[in-house]
């Protein structure tokens, strides 16, 4: 809208020639007002007369510059409807009970079966391989983490952000500026990309691994790894009078001080700044009769307890210029004391201060027309549920208000795409079943109302597609228990691969306390195990070769022996690398892929480099369903409106399939095959 | 409406009495900057802000809308028919600020057209006064006018068939003179003298708050002979800003809303 009002100064200026016509002129606000309103009409007649007029030049360079599909498309568009962590089994079990009836529907009138996940079957690594084809040695996604050889660190492994000094580039002898470069490290071509170069258009939303957004012939919006406006990966904010007792994981703490009876101030931290100062947003919060009214920033609201607030939009910095919304909630306090809630500080789609979408202004495009959205890539906001900072029903509140607004964008892009591809991922059915696993999916839970409401949507889908489209439904991988945590950095110390320094018996994080010249392996992330090899870890001690391939059997046979209390085998899989990737970025793979038993999973601390004090041990967390386990036990479900192949289908199968259907012939890098083929639809 | 007049001159000369030491355009510029955020913020307040912000963001998103699906133009007509419809709910959303406006408007508006419109009577130059009449106009002698620091040029033309009686008369020195209320003194026929101001353009013979300083026609023995109005045209003053020549209505408009702008900016009101 700036742009659009910017035509005001600009009239400004001519308003002298028009000085007879200025009767009508009500003072500026009114003024603007009309100015901008005639503005507004000018604009949206020059710019689709425009386009109107540009539309033939338009279509013949597309026509030109594309190239020739060699086969006969089977599909005008294929529509995938990513649903992260849809179980196959629920879905059978409900499906059985007559509660899902739009996937009975497929899998009657096209298929549905399950679908084989990544190694291991991890959002990251599942998503990247379903949008590139190929196995993780080939995109270089294995984990959410990726170990730092050098420094013996977790990094994320999708995202790099760097400081970086960068020279101007028409001005050469200026003083070059530093600035924050944000590198996507997926590797590979995402299959939408091979779309485009045959003139067809894609819009896809929310996939995984899609931070920064790579330029396509469409719009993409990012999804997974998109950071809040502080640069993690999501902390929410905790506002109370008296300190937590222990450190908050996944979130901060800011003091509320008590003005008065009725009255409490505090500050709301925000990003650091160009000079490394921390912003913050002062907020007061003052209890009005039943309710509180919080005053934070420019926005004045009114907090009812119980229920998730709306957006509230807040700038940071001097000028204002870092943007984001929050939402928040009151616990009143049986003591009187409140306790103030806020949720990260999602980049602000209107206003991105960091590219969330390509092109730039299709987030600010999306939240003009269906309002503030959820950004962050893992927006629903588990750490705050599993720390109790808040209740169930407001987690609840929370993740069914992004599926609303992502189904909004779902349904807007399948309105304004009719050719080509137009992909959305569903990430409630994950945090859902993550937070809730415990529960069960009897009725009145919180996964079967999911399910069912899965299947809604489903429904709402198939209702606005055509004939000639394709609808896949799919996850990235099932779900199963995670009641124990396996500390694999505890196994190896006990079992003498990994050696703490002196006097240290347990390590918190980051493996501090580690004696590197003694340790021979190390565990890191959600199921890989490193060698620390000469040449490769930067104080390596295992000799590639012989000595590493001895060390490795010897882990392996040792992990398939870890037992509970119950004598149950705790790791069901051990991987080496080379049997389950291949590809030029295979190297930088774990050594091994530990694939836990049902009900394990790798320990909380283990996973960021911390030795805890027991091999296993029990989750206490609201945290307990997960699909960081052994990967053949947590298989996607993939349903269809058309015919495919019914052996088992891959992950891999899924981006050659929709090439395939929309007439291209899959590349010859891509690992997975295309299932209409196998089904001999062609 | 003589006496609202009487109280808002009142006002605006103890507004602007400040302002008196200084040339006409600094004062004319402090006005319209103090109006134009005035104005802004009376706006902020009576329009519906939450109302207009989301609809500024929709506006944006249909905007671009347009240039997100400009290779298909039924996606496109789509969107311009959403942004023109939303565009006359931005219209009516500011039509109730616009009609609570419209009264401070109009009472400033007449004030600054009275006392910025016009520079008096210039030195030595001539402006026309006409006077209608209901009946036949009275025959008038020249010498039964008078005017204050100036004169008349004859001759009184009469023009029975419009019943109008023009005369033209000067100011005595060589920068303009205001020639201000009394200064003027007419005989109308042989029996009646009027009194009047002449600091504005155009007169009639009841004031409206458009026209605050019209002169009051003042009749000592009402009949067929009085006039029923008259005007008369000063030159219009010209200011030079920035190398132009800017009426005093332009100089208002702009910096009232440069004021405007910058007031919308500072106070983050949705206009």
């Amino acid at each position: 809208m700036k742009r659009m009002y910017s035509g005001a100064p600009l009239f400004i200026l001519f308003l002298p020639v028009f000085v007879s016509v200025l009767h009508a002129y009500v003072g500026p606000g009114a003024g603007f007002g009309i100015v901008t309103s005639f503005m507004v009409i000018l604009n949206a007649v020059l710019v689709s007369l425009l386009s109107l007029l540009l539309w033939p030049l338009n279509l013949a360079v597309r026509v030109l510059k594309r190239r020739r599909r060699k086969r006969k498309a089977v599909a005008d568009r294929v529509v995938v409807l990513g649903l992260d962590g849809f179980s196959p089994e629920i879905a059978a079990e409900l499906m059985e009970a007559g509660e899902l009836p739009n996937l009975s529907y497929l899998s009657e009138s096209g298929v549905l079966m399950e679908l084989g996940t990544t190694c291991p079957g991890i959002s990251p690594v599942a998503w990247s391989t379903f949008q590139t084809g190929v196995n993780p040695g080939k995109h270089g996604i294995f984990d959410f983490l990726a170990p730092d050889r050098k420094r013996y660190m977790a990094l994320l492994s999708s995202v790099r952000t760097a400081r970086v000094e960068k020279r101007r580039r028409f001005l050469p002898f200026a003083r070059s500026r530093t600035v924050t470069e944000v590198k996507l490290l997926r590797r590979s071509t995402p299959f939408w990309n091979l779309l485009g170069k045959y003139g067809l258009r894609s819009i896809v939303l929310r996939v995984p691994i899609t931070y920064p957004p790579e330029p396509l012939d469409g719009h993409i919006l990012s999804g997974m790894c998109v950071p809040d406006l502080r640069g993690t990966q999501g902390s929410y904010t905790l506002f109370t009078e008296n300190p937590p007792g222990a450190p908050i994981t996944g979130g901060l703490w800011s003091p509320l001080t008590r003005s008065d009876d009725d009255t409490w101030t505090s500050v709301l931290p925000g990003p650091v700044d160009g000079n490394g100062v921390e912003t913050t947003v002062n907020l007061k919060l003052s209890r009005s009769g039943g309710n509180f009214v919080l005053s934070v920033g420019e926005a004045v609201l009114t907090l009812v307890p119980g229920i998730l607030s709306h957006w509230v939009e807040l700038s940071f910095g001097n000028r204002g210029k870092m943007k984001c919304i929050t939402k928040f909630n009151l616990d009143p306090g049986e003591d009187g004391s409140p306790r103030l809630y806020a949720t990260a500080l999602n980049i602000d789609p209107y206003s991105p201060s960091l590219p969330i979408s390509h092109p730039v202004y299709f987030s600010k495009y999306i939240a003009g027309l269906q309002g503030p959205f959820a950004t962050l890539g893992l927006a629903e906001d588990t750490w705050a549920l599993n720390n109790g900072v808040i209740p169930e029903e407001i987690f609840l509140q929370q993740a069914w208000s992004i599926f609303d607004e992502r189904r909004k964008m779902f349904f807007d892009a399948l309105k304004r795409n009719g050719k080509g591809l137009v992909t959305c991922v569903f990430d409630t059915s994950d945090r859902i079943q993550h937070m809730f696993w415990s529960r069960g999916f009897g009725e009145g839970t919180p996964i079967r109302e999911m399910y069912r409401k899965m299947d809604i949507l489903v429904g709402d889908t198939l209702k606005r597609i055509k004939r000639n489209d394709m609808l896949i439904v799919m996850s990235d991988h099932g779900f199963t228990s995670f009641h124990g945590c396996v500390d694999l950095n505890r196994w190896l110390v006990e079992k003498g691969y990994m050696v703490l320094e002196e006097g240290i018996s347990t390590v918190e994080t980051a493996f501090k306390g580690v004696d590197w010249s003694r340790t021979r392996a190390w565990s890191m992330g959600l199921a890989g195990i490193m060698l620390n090899l000469k040449g490769r870890e930067a104080r390596g001690i295992v000799d590639p070769g012989p000595e590493a391939e001895e060390i490795l059997a010897e882990i392996t046979a040792g992990l398939l022996e870890i037992r509970d209390e119950s004598g149950k085998r705790v790791v069901s899989s051990v991987y080496r690398s080379e049997e389950v990737y291949s590809g030029p970025y295979a190297e930088e793979a774990p050594d091994l892929i530990v694939g836990t038993s049902r009900g394990y999973r790798v320990g909380w601390n283990c996973v960021t480099g911390g030795v805890g004090d027991r091999v296993t041990y029990p989750n206490n967390k609201h945290w307990n369903g997960d699909h960081c386990h052994d990967h053949l036990l947590v298989p996607g479900i993939l349903a269809c409106n058309m015919k495919l192949a019914d052996d088992p289908p891959d992950i891999v199968d899924i981006a050659p399939t929709i090439l395939d259907a929309l007439g291209m012939v899959p590349p010859s890098y891509m690992d997975g095959k295309s299932l209409l083929a196998k089904a001999g639809v062609r | 409406m003589k006496y609202v007049n009487l109280v808002l001159n009142t006002l605006f000369d103890v507004f602007l009495y400040p302002l008196g030491w200084l040339p006409p355009l600094w004062g004319l510029i402090f006005v319209s900057a103090v109006s134009g955020i005035l104005m802004v913020m009376i706006f902020g307040k009576i329009s519906d802000q939450e109302g207009i912000a989301v609809l500024r963001k929709r506006m944006t998103g249909e905007v671009l809308g347009i240039l997100l699906n400009a290779g298909t133009p039924a996606t496109v007509i789509s969107f311009a028919a959403r942004l023109i419809a939303d565009n006359t709910r931005y219209l009516v959303m500011i039509l109730k600020p616009m009609v609570v406006m419209a009264v401070p408007f109009m009472l400033l508006w007449g004030q600054l057209d009275a006392r910025y419109g016009s520079a008096g009577l210039p030195g030595n130059q001539p402006v026309t006064i006409t006077f209608q009449y209901a009946e036949e106009p009275p025959p008038t002698e020249e010498n039964d006018f008078s005017v204050r620091n100036g004169g008349l040029i004859p001759p009184v033309m009469t023009v029975d068939t419009l019943k109008q009686v023009s005369f033209r008369i000067f100011s005595h020195g060589s920068r303009g003179v205001e020639i201000l209320a009394n200064d003027l003194r007419i005989p109308v026929g042989s029996i009646h003298e009027w009194n009047g101001s002449l600091v504005s353009r155009g007169f009639d013979t009841s004031p409206s708050l458009l026209s605050p300083f019209h002169p009051t026609v003042t009749v000592l023995d009402a009949g067929t002979e009085t006039p029923d109005s008259g005007w008369y045209s000063f030159p219009d003053v010209d200011y030079r800003v920035m190398g132009w020549r800017w009426s005093w209505a332009a100089v208002f408009l702009v910096f009232s809303m440069a004021a405007a702008v910058v007031a919308t900016g500072v106070l983050k009101i949705k206009v």
